[in-house]
């Protein structure tokens, strides 16, 4: 069956959004986006109390970073239980040909450790379905999980009923002093999932996916174990190295930041996002920040949380355009440019 | 607080923040190229005069301008003041 092209006009927009989108890519459609919270919070100043954290550091965080509340598990809650639910919200009643779960944090550091792919797909009634990891791109790598999944039901032979589950989001409370990234945010214990569908799928995706493009610096290798010289470089780069992979994904279909209508971003903390809005000429009130106070950073599933709440918040509107930005340690970057489709 | 009463304190808070003596400040000295500051460093500095000298900054008022030169710190430091006087 051909695939559809996307090369579109825009019938039925006011003239003044008309965009003209061109793309040799398949265009996979993505559901609205499942996210599970945990029942506990904790104040990020208390977190940090409690790694050690130096005073100024501290008020920074809070003040200037705009952190104030992480999600985080609450006795006897498990990070197992929040990924299932998303997982089966996402699915909604249906099933999906393959699992990818992207995560941050080694396996073995979380609960999550013991046959839990077995475990997960069970509880998903998805027992027959194939499930693959992704980790070694930290927190871009859920949205490399889109683009794997993309290309997965691109391949020569896929069905157009396939569908591919995507997983994120880490257990950050699982030790204080690895959820604070020094000079950057505090992690929480957040799911997310989306749903990917075949470009020719018969049901009707709330999101299309029109780009995406992913980059590194290996300067940034050492991770979390930088040097402060590292980590000052990083500092100073990051923002550029971000607006460079934003603007090879929509380079691919046309387009350009005057372009977009969001930008979903990684929740690392308000300052960063404030030098990008300079960086890109992206101006900060298109920059969905809303969740970063009460929800601060939850590894990989960030930008899929701020897509769900922007959608949930009336703020997205069939005909947007969004890119989703995630940002790794190590040092990888993601973006991905979707357009919103009418609602059903 | 007069700019030159504000380079003085900033130079009082860089020294302690760099951890050396720092000399004469002039406005067109870099802060990441002259002075080996980095974004964060530069944060904590300003958090820094908050405490010791009754500064209060808008963190929306906050951009990576603000971090270029010891002139562009002061302005914002001074416009920060003044803002606070105005109200």
């Amino acid at each position: 069956m051909p695939l559809p092209q996307l090369d579109l006009d825009t019938d039925g927009r006011p003239a003044h959004r008309a965009r003209r989108i061109r793309s040799e890519i398949t265009n996979v459609g993505l559901s609205r986006v499942a996210v599970q919270l945990p029942q506990g919070v904790e104040p990020v100043d208390d977190i940090m109390v409690r790694a050690g954290r130096g005073v100024l550091e501290r008020k920074m965080f809070t003040k200037v970073y705009g952190l104030r509340d992480i999600p985080t598990l609450a006795e006897g809650e498990q990070m197992e239980d929040l990924l299932v639910a998303a997982g089966r919200e996402a699915l909604a009643g249906g099933t999906a040909d393959l699992v990818l779960y992207g995560h941050t944090m080694l396996m073995g550091e979380t609960d999550l450790c013991g046959e839990f792919p077995d475990r997960l797909r069970a509880r998903l009634g998805l027992t027959d379905s194939r499930f693959y990891g992704l980790s070694h791109i930290n927190c871009a790598s859920v949205l490399r999980c889109v683009e794997l999944a993309r290309s997965y039901l691109a391949r020569p032979g896929a069905g157009p009923d396939e569908r591919v589950l995507v997983l994120g989001g880490d257990q950050g409370s699982v030790a204080d002093d690895a959820r604070v990234i020094a000079g950057t945010t505090v992690s929480g214990d957040c799911a997310a999932a989306v749903l990917v569908h075949a470009p020719a799928a018969a049901a009707r995706p709330r999101y299309r996916y029109l780009a995406g493009a992913g980059g590194r610096d290996v300067r940034f290798h050492r991770s979390i174990r930088m040097t402060a010289e590292e980590n000052a470089l990083f500092a100073k780069v990051c923002s550029m190295q971000v607006v460079d992979t934003l603007h090879r994904a929509l380079d691919k279909v046309g387009l350009t930041v005057e372009s977009l209508d969001w930008v979903l971003p990684h929740l690392n903390n308000k300052m960063f996002w404030r030098t990008f809005s300079s960086d890109a000429g992206v101006p900060r009130d298109r920059i969905c920040m809303d969740l970063i106070p009460e929800r601060g950073h939850s590894f990989g599933a960030d930008a899929l949380m701020a897509m769900e709440h922007a959608d949930r918040m009336g703020r997205l509107h069939a005909g947007d355009l969004c890119a989703l930005i995630a940002i790794g340690q190590g040092a990888y970057f993601q973006a991905m440019i979707i357009e919103v489709l009418e609602d059903q | 607080m007069n700019r030159s009463e504000i380079v003085a304190h900033l130079r009082i808070a860089l020294s302690a923040v760099l951890n050396r003596e720092v000399g004469e400040l002039t406005p067109a000295a870099r802060l990441f190229e002259d002075l080996a500051l980095d974004s964060t460093s530069v944060i904590e500095l300003l958090m820094s005069l908050e405490d010791t000298i009754g500064l209060e900054i808008d963190p929306d008022d906050l951009g990576p301008e603000v971090f270029q030169t010891i002139g562009s710190l002061t302005e914002y430091i001074e416009a920060s003041f003044n803002r606070v006087s105005a109200v």
